[in-house]
């Protein structure tokens, strides 16, 4: 009863100071993210990047009673607006960052091993209408790196809704520091990542969206792929072409060549601009086994932009990822070759719905740069 | 009779093919490097050392090893033909120490950490309060 008195009192004394709208409180929330460098390594440097689309939740200290939950927007900033039935706190309160979105925008969720999502809370304090209180996701607490596997799913899926303008299926991804799992789509919509002292995984944003590239396949494209290891090895063309398709997600989304991935060596990076990886046999059979990055560098190429570039193909991301769900997903696959899907359906694909206007510019791509015999004769109609 | 054992265990190890082909296709990890990477610590009469295997899965150009920092650079590899390196680690009595040994091959590096000496004191793990949010389980770390 006094608590909602002095409440009321609050509401009464803001409305006499003269503020516009309802008593509020208002911040903005981060975290701290290492970036990749080119060579793979992580920058020592610690950056606050905004924690965008999270859920935040304001707790009693008292008693641990969730007062309201609101969401971040795309700056990280939130607002609670205390409106009836919502009172303005008058005891210390905190508040509660989850690595969460429950929106069907944006449906991820970051957990630990034990699945339970992962969440900072921040310092206590007393309200007070108008002013800004802060939340900063340190390295040191442990869970930063939560948050940017979660700021790297919510790329991904803005992608999906508004580039590909489709509805994206919802994500959970495993991550907690010190865990040995490994790093991998289970496909069952959910991604592990590593968290050990010698291979962590939480910063390395190319590794975390190259998992989520699989999960992709599967939600809205295809994926005949056998599964185990990937070395960069010629390989079947099953598995080249989801691991070089998963990795060319990684980039597409970032927009940038590269792949990185640390560990407690430094680590390794990969510029698929620059690189180049050719089949192993230039007059053999189009379902030869290939290396994953001969994948990855052929859809990189049609995907850039010409200028300043190896190829001359005016190309764009949409173009080549749009492949997956207007073609792959749903076509039946021209029986040449390695059966299921692989560079061959894709290629086929991107002429069913691309046309035959840039036969000459993919033929330099694929045939004179990376000596892969396609023969460029699919379901689209045969090139000139 | 035979051929109904035969009939049977064809098709037992059938299943059981299909049931890793579909356990391996469950698990698409990432890019790794071309190596195959062991290490482990043992002790002398002086004190403690490191010894590293570095097996290529393909033949390749070179294989760099890496042991707390000091890089070995050998030739070319033959596939499955380990690359043996020791190295010694000077450690006080009662000391211990994680050392990072890393394979550069192709491009790629794989690390592992191996202990030397006194065990790593056990890390305490953070406090966490679990809290319903939106019918959601969120294990809270307090800053």
């Amino acid at each position: 009863m006094i608590r909602r008195w002095m409440g009321a009192a609050l509401m009464a004394a803001a409305a006499c100071g003269g503020s516009d709208g309802p008593p509020s409180l208002s911040g903005t929330i981060s975290y701290e993210d290492r970036a990749q460098q080119t060579n793979g390594r992580l920058a020592t440097e610690l950056v606050p990047m905004p924690a965008r689309g999270v859920t935040l939740s304001l707790i009693n200290e008292a008693d641990g009673a969730v007062l309201t939950t609101v969401t971040t927007d795309d700056e990280g900033r939130y607002t609670i607006e205390f409106v009836e039935p919502l009172v303005e706190p008058t005891e210390p309160v905190h508040l509660l960052a989850a690595a969460m979105n429950m929106s069907p925008e944006r449906p991820i969720q970051v957990v630990r091993r034990d699945r339970q999502v992962h969440g900072v809370g921040g310092e206590a304090f007393t309200f007070k209408d108008g002013t800004d209180v802060d939340l900063l996701i340190t390295d040191a607490s442990g869970e930063a790196e939560a948050f940017n596997v979660f700021d790297m799913a919510v790329l991904s899926h803005d992608a999906v809704t508004a580039r590909l303008a489709l509805t994206p299926t919802p994500i959970t991804l495993i991550w907690e520091r010190g865990s040995n799992d490994g790093t991998y789509y289970s496909g069952d919509a959910t991604v592990h990542l590593l968290g050990a002292a010698s291979d962590d995984d939480g910063y390395d944003d190319t590794v975390i969206l190259h998992e989520i590239g699989h999960f992709f396949e599967d939600t809205i494209g295809r994926s005949d792929s056998p599964g185990g290891g990937h070395d960069g090895s010629p390989t079947d063309p099953n598995l080249a072409w989801s691991e070089g398709f998963s990795t060319y997600w990684a980039m597409a989304i970032k927009d940038v060549p590269f792949y990185g991935d640390s560990n407690s060596g430094g680590g390794w990076g990969y510029n698929a601009d620059t690189a180049l990886t050719r089949a192993p046999q230039p007059a053999g059979d189009i379902g030869q086994d290939v290396g994953e990055n001969l994948t990855t560098e052929v859809l990189w190429d049609l995907g850039d932009a010409a200028s300043g570039d190896d190829d001359q193909l005016a190309g764009d991301h949409l173009r080549v990822l749009n492949v997956q769900p207007m073609y792959l997903r749903t076509a039946a696959l021209r029986n040449v070759g390695e059966p299921g899907v692989d560079l061959v359906d894709f290629l086929d694909g991107f002429f069913v719905a691309d046309g035959l206007d840039h036969c000459a510019a993919v033929r330099q791509i694929v045939v004179t740069n990376h000596t892969f015999p396609y023969d460029f004769g699919g379901p689209g109609g045969r090139c000139p | 009779m035979r051929t109904l054992v035969y009939c049977v265990a064809i098709a037992a190890s059938l299943a059981l093919v299909a049931t890793d082909a579909t356990a391996e296709r469950r698990h698409r990890g990432k890019p790794s490097a071309p190596v195959s990477l062991t290490a482990k610590a043992e002790r002398t009469a002086s004190g403690w050392r490191v010894v590293v295997d570095a097996a290529p899965t393909r033949a390749v150009d070179a294989v760099t090893i890496e042991i707390d920092g000091q890089a070995t650079r050998f030739g070319a590899t033959a596939a499955r033909d380990a690359r043996h390196l020791v190295a010694p680690v000077k450690l006080d009595a009662a000391a211990g120490k994680d050392v990072v040994v890393t394979a550069r091959v192709a491009g790629r590096s794989q690390s592992v950490i191996v202990r030397v000496g006194a065990p790593a004191p056990a890390a305490k793990p953070l406090p966490v309060t679990v809290r319903q949010i939106n019918g959601v389980s969120v294990a809270e770390v307090r800053q």
